[in-house]
């Protein structure tokens, strides 16, 4: 059965993000009640992936240190072409185990956060905020050289862990692939295996507008823009542990449900990254 | 009355027996003879960390019978005696988890021989009777096993703590019955076994040995199942075998 792989320190997976860093993510994010605190969609996402970062490196972390149960890889693309987002000590490397990321914030920001003083009201808290990739934004959106790019990182990867958890592929953008057709390419990397399954590719689409986000749709009926339909295609189905855990969060799944977001505002991107990295089988 | 505890334990298969998270208590096979008798086996979550350190916590605060709250200052003093890096740091504060069961042997009363058991998340025990299983308890069905039991927190959150459903059983023992504890993969193929093949009292009385624990769980990892699942996943194994006498 597929997607069942224990991840180890022997037997790691891989977590590589395509983030858009074009022009149009220095807009606004277009949510309804203001839930970006007015930074830009290149703002917000770093914010996303930076915390999603510190919380895989929590996850992984031990009362003897860091174990690398998994790699990770960022990619941007935008004007200034396709290539490793992180910066830092990082900065140019491709797939980091995560004892690495854990030991190289390029800083630790204080920042502060509201939470329960335990008597009705709200109480500012200062918390560390490690910064692995800063927000950036400009020129087009060569999505397709993307999908290319992680095509050859994670062929590369598979070779050398050819019995891992299938790598998890999300790509982040908030436009049509500016370069190429991005549909071959996405096939071609969702056609790469391990011994365990196919790489999976989840597609979240960001909002530049108030509607309302459609999420891990089944089908594109509800889609109404051609490139909306492409992203939907070249999204992968929910394995069945991911269908479960969307289930339990009372999201309706079905055998034919796809890691797929259109017109996502803040929630709904840091509800689809935290799902598509949950472990499955972490040892 | 008189007590025999065998304690057999290794850790997941690719770990080393440092980062072995389970615990029993005592620590080690033992023979006693003593009025009231209690023993625990506890399984600290992976995902956590010192968890194993809580784990042993809780399974000798249950035998000496230390309120949860010593437990958790003890946890935490100790934990807090060296400079983390921010990530232990952050980790630290989310807290360690652990499953626990425990049996007390109370002093009999008359003819009455009776013991309590309590237990939180999915270590199980089971009460056995010239080879047959009379009961397991807190879970008596493999297919009850899932990946998020209710556990025991080494911070007090009160959302946790509402959360944490301590399961109470009680029941009588008679001459020379055997309670088996287990940590829950063990546990969980166990009650497999014990359904397809009615014969667990045997297996789990034939381990008598380390080396027995080793050969069983070790076969048991590799089999695999039509599913595609090992017939035992691969985690810490405890067990904890006590014979009884008045």
């Amino acid at each position: 059965m597929p997607y069942t792989a224990e991840i180890s320190r022997t037997n790691p997976s891989c977590f590589l993000f395509l983030i858009d860093q074009s022009g149009s993510m220095q807009e606004p994010f277009g949510t309804k009640d203001g839930a970006a605190g007015g930074k830009t969609k290149a703002e917000s996402l770093a914010d996303a992936i930076n915390r999603l970062l510190q919380n895989l490196v929590i996850k992984c972390a031990k009362s003897d240190g860091i174990r690398d149960y998994y790699h990770v890889g960022v990619i941007g693309y935008g004007g200034t072409g396709v290539g490793p987002a992180f910066g830092g000590a990082l900065k140019d490397k491709e797939m980091v185990p995560v004892n690495e990321i854990a030991n190289n914030p390029m800083r630790v920001e204080q920042r502060v956060k509201k939470v329960d003083d335990g008597a009705g009201g709200l109480v500012e808290q200062k918390i560390k905020f490690p910064v692995w990739f800063d927000a950036k934004g400009e020129g087009g959106t060569p999505m397709c050289t993307a999908f290319i790019t992680a095509n050859k990182l994670l062929t590369k990867w598979l070779a050398e862990h050819p019995d891992c958890f299938p790598p998890i592929v999300i790509n982040i953008s908030d436009g049509e692939s500016s370069d190429m057709d991005p549909y071959q390419a996405a096939m071609d990397l969702m056609n790469l295996s391990s011994t365990d399954g196919q790489v999976l590719l989840f597609n979240l689409h960001l909002s530049s507008s108030s509607e309302k986000a459609i999420e891990y749709p089944n089908d594109d009926e509800k889609l109404t823009e051609e490139h909306s339909k492409v992203l939907f295609s070249m999204s992968s189905v929910l394995p069945e542990y991911m269908q479960k855990m969307l289930s339990a969060e009372g999201v309706p799944v079905t055998f034919a449900t796809r890691g797929f977001v259109f017109n996502a505002d803040l929630v709904s991107v840091i509800r689809f990254l935290d799902i598509g990295t949950r472990p499955a089988n972490l040892r | 009355m008189h007590v025999t505890g065998k304690l057999f334990w290794m850790p997941k298969k690719g770990n080393s027996i440092e980062e072995y998270e389970d615990a029993a208590y005592p620590v080690e096979s033992f023979e006693v003879d003593v009025a009231e008798f209690k023993c625990a086996v506890a399984d600290g979550a992976t995902e956590t960390s010192f968890a194993g350190f809580w784990a042993a916590l809780l399974c000798e605060g249950f035998a000496k019978g230390y309120a949860i709250k010593e437990l958790r200052q003890t946890w935490n003093d100790a934990v807090r005696q060296k400079e983390l890096p921010w990530y232990a740091e952050e980790k630290l504060e989310k807290g360690a988890y652990a499953a626990l069961v425990g049996l007390h042997l109370k002093k009999p009363r008359g003819k009455k021989n009776p013991y309590v058991v309590e237990a939180t998340g999915d270590c199980c025990i089971l009460h056995v009777r010239e080879n047959q299983v009379l009961s397991a308890f807190p879970i008596s069905k493999s297919d009850d096993f899932n990946n998020s039991p209710a556990l025991i927190c080494s911070h007090e959150f009160a959302s946790v703590d509402a959360q944490m459903q301590k399961h109470m059983t009680k029941g009588e023992w008679k001459d020379g019955d055997s309670f088996f504890l287990l940590s829950d993969a063990l546990a969980c193929w166990a009650l497999k076994r014990q359904e397809e093949l009615q014969d667990l009292a045997n297996v789990l009385q034939n381990v008598e040995t380390q080396e027995d624990l080793n050969r069983l769980v070790d076969e048991e990892r590799q089999l695999i199942l039509e599913d595609g699942r090992p017939s035992m996943k691969n985690d810490d194994v405890t067990l904890l075998c006590v014979t009884v006498c008045s």
